[in-house]
């Protein structure tokens, strides 16, 4: 058990800044996840709490005590990694107990503490099999299991499922969640993948380029993005964003596209709003309603393309002529057609706000 | 039709690469079957007389064959080299040997070094390395034979085994090194995290895992010692430390030479190494085949 501080956390790679700046409290038996684009340091930040990069500037403490002068293996954490690392030329059993091992621990102790993480993951007819001779999942169970042996404070996990296929994918999340109720350890987990951030993590960081941009419960992100970004990166398929100016008239505020003045939507008088300056507009694709004929409240729009998924439909639109295509989702299957015509109803209850920075204008 | 002539192309192809490869063997094999006499004699089929294992029988005994026994026999043809062959491969095993673990032993640990970790100098010091062997061996060998001759090491296996593991020590880092960066670098992290000191990490991990590459260039350091010629003669003293390359250049020199005896010796110095190399190289390949093949 052990709780997670990062004091204003920095890495960098000769010139490029990899972490800036990071200030963060992870509580104990706390599950959080890292998420962010390829390359904004999520992994470097978590490597950064295992020891095996050195810290630039700030300071790493787990369960209070600095970490600069503690070795890697000290440190009470252990490490699931993307490839799994599991050692080729030892069989499961060894592969488990070898942490374990190499500190001394008597080997009737060692085969304990190994059967009994074999049982809270279902491994036991694997004991005396090489990595080799097991399937993706196995593997990666086995490498759970070899840091479940280590009875670490933190458990760190670096991309644990990006090499495994949807449907494994799906059941070992379930599995890490259950994992996280039973041994009731803080985990700190890496992913690029939105669905493994929203479905696993008591809180997200989301990060980009070195910094936090938000952090906070998984719905409370999804609903109130703090700027452009966040809102961008969660959510599946991508929220919309239309680039439109706001005036006042008497309805409301309404909102309008730059060029040829459609009007998007009306919503209750935003005073916040900056009139006449340009704004963006933010709205998932399930917010968006479709309507066959044409009423005060909707936009015009061609369809381009239409997806069917089979529980739901996409369509791709065009509002006039502006270049950027809006997302559209039904539920279910869909009955129209590229280049048909249709009226689209902007919900003004679900629309976000952003302004030329990309941070969200609140009401 | 196409695959018909790539087909006929192989075969070509395969039966030159066997011709010269394997004709040479087979020439010694049966010219040292073959008496002188029948040999140096184009009226004569080759089998006229059967096998005969006179030659084998001088190398190992000493028993001189019965046709170089009789009155006007030239017995000079019969070079006492010959005699030295079985001793000498004792001598060029010990030395090879020597030389491979040593290499090992030396090599391995600093491909390792060299692969997975960060000093200062280390570049500098790859790069020299890797030119060391473009020196030209000949340049080398009086201040070698000099300072070997201070420490009293000319004229020993002791000397050859040294002069003959540093020049392959250079190739033996370079691939190992290779090999070493090869691997994942997740899994020597996860060693680190698994409490495994740098040696440990070396020993339980990187040396299990490296295996087939390091018998494939211990075979490689084995060779290259057991073929040298140049720093054997002139570091060997007497027949006791002489190795097979230096014995066999003596036994060719003489233009007068018993051929089958000459055919016998040759083919007595191959044989050991074909042995080794074809049991070595099954273990080598099996090896590197399955690390290639990701599960």
């Amino acid at each position: 058990m052990a709780s997670v501080e990062l004091q204003k956390v920095g890495k960098s790679f000769g010139k490029v800044e990899a972490v800036r700046d990071v200030s963060l409290v992870i509580q104990d038996r706390e599950f959080v996840v890292f998420v962010g684009p390829s390359g904004c340091g999520k992994s470097t930040l978590l490597r950064m709490i295992a020891g095996l990069e050195e810290i630039s500037t700030g300071e790493v403490l787990i369960g209070g005590q600095p970490m600069s002068r503690v070795a890697a293996a000290d440190r009470g954490i252990a490490m699931v990694f993307q490839s799994y690392a599991l050692y080729p030329h030892m069989t499961v059993r060894e592969n488990m107990g070898f942490a374990l091992k190499m500190l001394g621990t008597p080997k009737a102790e060692v085969d304990r503490k190994v059967l009994e993480a074999v049982s809270i993951l279902q491994l036991e007819d694997l004991l005396d099999r090489r990595p080799k001779e097991l399937s993706g999942g196995q593997r990666q169970r086995v490498a759970i299991g070899r840091a479940i042996v280590r009875a670490p404070g933190v458990f760190l996990f670096d991309e644990p499922l990006s090499n495994l296929d949807a449907g494994l994918r799906a059941q070992m999340r379930v599995e890490i969640a259950r994992l996280h109720k039973q041994l009731e350890t803080t985990m700190i987990y890496v992913t690029h993948d939105q669905v493994e951030a929203m479905t696993l993590a008591d809180r997200i960081v989301i990060l980009n380029k070195g910094r936090i941009e938000q952090q906070g419960p998984p719905l409370e992100l999804y609903e109130e993005p703090a700027n452009q970004f966040v809102a961008g990166f969660l959510g599946q398929p991508r929220m919309n964003f239309i680039s439109c100016v706001a005036r006042r008239s008497a309805a409301g505020t309404e909102l309008v596209l730059p060029n040829d003045e459609t009007l998007l939507l009306t919503m209750r008088d935003e005073p916040a709003l900056p009139l006449a300056a340009p704004v963006t507009l933010g709205i998932r694709p399930d917010s968006i309603g479709v309507v066959e004929e044409a009423a005060g409240n909707t936009v015009p729009a061609r369809i381009v393309v239409v997806e069917q998924l089979g529980n739901s439909s996409l369509l791709y639109a065009r509002i006039n002529d502006n270049p950027d295509l809006v997302t559209i989702e039904q539920p279910g299957k869909s009955v129209l057609k590229a280049d048909h015509t249709i009226h689209l109803r902007l919900d003004p209850g679900r629309a976000h706000l952003f302004d030329k920075n990309g941070d969200r204008i609140r009401a | 039709m196409q695959a018909g002539r790539n087909h006929l192309a192989t075969i070509v192809f395969a039966s030159l690469i066997l011709a010269f490869s394997g004709g040479p063997v087979l020439l010694s094999l049966i010219g040292s079957l073959v008496p002188d006499r029948i040999l140096l004699d184009s009226s004569k089929s080759l089998f006229a007389e059967g096998l005969n294992f006179e030659g084998y029988r001088y190398v190992f005994t000493g028993e001189l064959p019965a046709s170089y026994l009789a009155e006007n026999a030239n017995r000079a043809m019969i070079s006492d080299a010959a005699r030295q062959v079985p001793y000498s491969l004792v001598n060029s095993g010990i030395i090879a040997l020597s030389s491979m673990i040593l290499n090992l032993l030396l090599g391995a640990p600093a491909a390792f070094v060299f692969a997975r970790y960060v000093f200062p100098g280390k570049k500098v010091s790859f790069l020299f390395l890797i030119l060391s062997p473009l020196v030209p061996a000949i340049a080398l060998i009086t201040p070698i034979y000099i300072m070997l001759q201070s420490f009293g090491l000319v004229g020993t296996r002791t000397g050859i085994i040294l002069v003959h593991t540093a020049k392959a020590l250079p190739f033996t880092v370079l691939i190992l090194s290779v090999f070493f960066r090869k691997m994942p670098a997740e899994l020597f992290e996860a060693a680190v995290l698994d409490h495994c000191s740098r040696f440990q990490t070396f020993v339980r991990i990187a040396l299990p895992l490296a295996l087939p590459s390091i018998g494939a260039t211990g075979l490689f350091a084995f060779m290259l010692s057991y073929s040298e010629f140049m720093f054997s003669m002139i570091l060997s003293g007497d027949a006791d430390t002489r190795p097979v390359s230096v014995v066999m250049a003596a036994l060719a020199r003489n233009t007068d030479v018993s051929w089958s005896l000459l055919n016998t010796a040759i083919f007595i110095a191959i044989v050991p190494t074909l042995v080794l190399v074809v049991l070595v190289w099954r273990f080598v390949v099996e090896g590197l085949l399955s690390g290639a093949v990701k599960g």
